[in-house]
């Protein structure tokens, strides 16, 4: 059973790592884009997203 | 049979109040891109709500008790982590969706176009028996929990609930799944807010407390070894469900890009305490000994027997109100897995016109379709979710490296969700449910990580950033 713990406890880190870890570098600087480089992705004549609800 | 008309009467107003309101948000609806989506129209309030109405599911309040009654407190931790840690998992990825494939509509969508056409099929099929095996036991969960706690008969309770989520879900689609959900959301909160003080009130907190450590002093035990792995294995389960379902990535694109994080933090926060503060309600069983026959409905019968008649429709409202809100949003994603990966595929030039028609007609057939699988009671809620937690947890891996590593190589991704899934049955049937699970999530890191680095690949991000302009062009 320690061993399944373990096993289970690390999985779980490293998911969650992983899941975040466009925040700290882990995929390296060329995977992610900044917020200054958003820009990047905005298609031209895109309009700006219409907030209607909420 | 003697029928609780009281009870009926409660599910119909209810239903009434839904298919009104639905009926007044669907005016809005005029494209078959809004009945399933809608892109970055949701703020903080609507898009939280939507998340949670979604996510709070009729097994939240049901077997959250169950797992605090099996493993005491570490069952409630482990329970709301099930959930709570899926949901602030997904909020990075939900920001990278909307940086990477802006213009997406499904998760199809992206293993289409990140992957090849093999990763994309089995990914689909796979995605197809999630969302319809998940839509059926809420349907089966559902009628048990009317049919042995309400007294509703099971066909009657099945038949009602679908009935009256067709009507309204058919009327507008994503907008009324989500505009309705706000309402949803007040009504289970009343369940979490109000039954569980209304219970210990009635118990007193000191007895329940002395009851638990001189009855079964191991529920207070935080390191109990069973206890111990359901709180880290559970988490794998609800961030591989979270992560495949559709319905997570279509509220991804509806919530708007700047409070995408925000929301799904926040909805992965508040998600926390709704099992916990049921779960309490299991707490009150196992110290005075005195539980149902049915271990999965203890949360209502100890909210009967201790919090009287007001919690006892309490209860029926809030779980109702669950299911219905679970029921809509599943019927809408797999609307839209449809829409967009099957048929669109083969009729690429139809109409936004057609297209809406096409997305009303399937939701009712598929709402029909659910009702008949759920009718004969065909398995347990939590029985078809642990089994399919081997095939959630095989995507973890290949979801999220596909979506922020661009080194991560298709054959890899695909051998390693084969592989995942192979492995984890094998332990599933041979050590255990849960170990199964994380041997299925161990397999899907190491053969993506591992073979990823040994053959890497260079994914070009431009591919996925001009997914869906052209369909969008053609349709207009």
């Amino acid at each position: 059973m320690t061993f399944w713990i373990i096993a289970s406890a690390l999985l779980f880190l490293i998911t969650m790592l992983s899941a975040f870890g466009n925040y700290f570098g882990l995929y390296g600087k060329e995977e992610g884009f900044s917020q200054s480089e958003e820009k990047y992705l905005v298609v031209e004549g895109e309009k700006p997203n219409e907030h209607t609800m909420g | 049979m003697n029928i609780p008309w009281a009870n009926v009467l409660i599910i119909l107003l209810l239903g009434a109040l839904f298919i009104i309101s639905s009926w007044f948000i669907s005016r809005k609806v005029s494209s078959a891109d809004e009945y399933i989506g809608g892109r970055g129209k949701l703020g903080v309030a609507f898009g939280t709500t939507s998340l949670l109405a979604f996510w709070i599911t009729g097994n939240t309040i049901m077997a959250g008790p169950e797992a605090a009654y099996n493993n005491g407190i570490l069952g409630a931790l482990g329970y709301a982590a099930l959930g709570g840690f899926a949901v602030v998992a997904f909020a990075p990825l939900a920001r990278r969706i909307h940086q990477i494939i802006p213009h997406g509509r499904t998760v199809g969508d992206f293993f289409k176009n990140r992957f090849d056409r093999k990763s994309y099929y089995l990914f689909l099929a796979m995605a197809f028996v999630w969302v319809f095996g998940f839509l059926m036991t809420q349907g089966i969960g559902g009628g048990l929990l009317l049919e042995q706690i309400f007294e509703v008969p099971y066909a009657l309770a099945v038949i009602l609930t679908f009935i009256i989520v067709i009507l309204y879900s058919t009327m507008g689609g994503f907008a009324s799944v989500t505009g309705i959900a706000f309402f949803q959301v007040m009504l289970i909160l009343i369940v979490v807010i109000v039954v569980p003080p209304l219970v210990y009130l009635t118990a007193g907190v000191t007895p329940v407390y002395e009851g638990m450590s001189s009855v079964a002093p191991e529920s207070l035990d935080l390191l109990v070894p069973a206890g111990l792995l359901f709180l880290f294995a559970a988490p794998i389960v609800g961030i591989g469900e979270v992560f495949m379902d559709n319905t997570f990535w279509q509220r991804a694109y509806a919530i708007r890009k700047d409070k995408v994080v925000k929301i799904f933090s926040l909805a992965g926060v508040g998600w926390f305490f709704v099992p916990i503060a049921v779960a309490t309600l299991a707490f009150v069983a196992i110290g005075f000994q005195h539980a149902p026959d049915q271990v999965n409905q203890v949360a209502p019968f100890i909210a009967k027997v201790y919090g009287g008649q007001f919690a006892n429709w309490a209860f029926l409202v809030g779980v109702w109100a669950a299911l219905a809100s679970t029921i809509a949003a599943l019927i809408n994603a797999l609307v839209s897995l449809v829409l967009n990966d099957v048929y669109l595929k083969i009729k690429p030039n139809t109409s936004e016109k057609h297209q809406l028609k096409f997305v009303r007609f399937a939701t009712v057939v598929i709402g029909i379709v659910a009702m008949l699988f759920s009718l004969p009671q065909l398995t347990s809620m939590l029985q078809m979710l642990m089994f399919l937690g081997i095939v959630n947890a095989a995507f973890i891996f290949p979801i999220m490296y596909g979506l922020f590593w661009k080194r991560l190589n298709t054959n890899m991704s695909f051998a390693a969700a084969i592989l995942a899934i192979i492995v984890g049955y094998s332990v599933y049937y041979t050590v255990g449910d849960m170990q199964g699970i994380i041997s299925s999530g161990w397999v899907s890191f190491l053969v993506c990580w591992v073979g990823s680095l040994i053959k890497p690949a260079n994914f070009d991000w431009e591919i996925l950033r001009r997914v869906g302009l052209e369909e969008g062009a053609k349709t207009k």
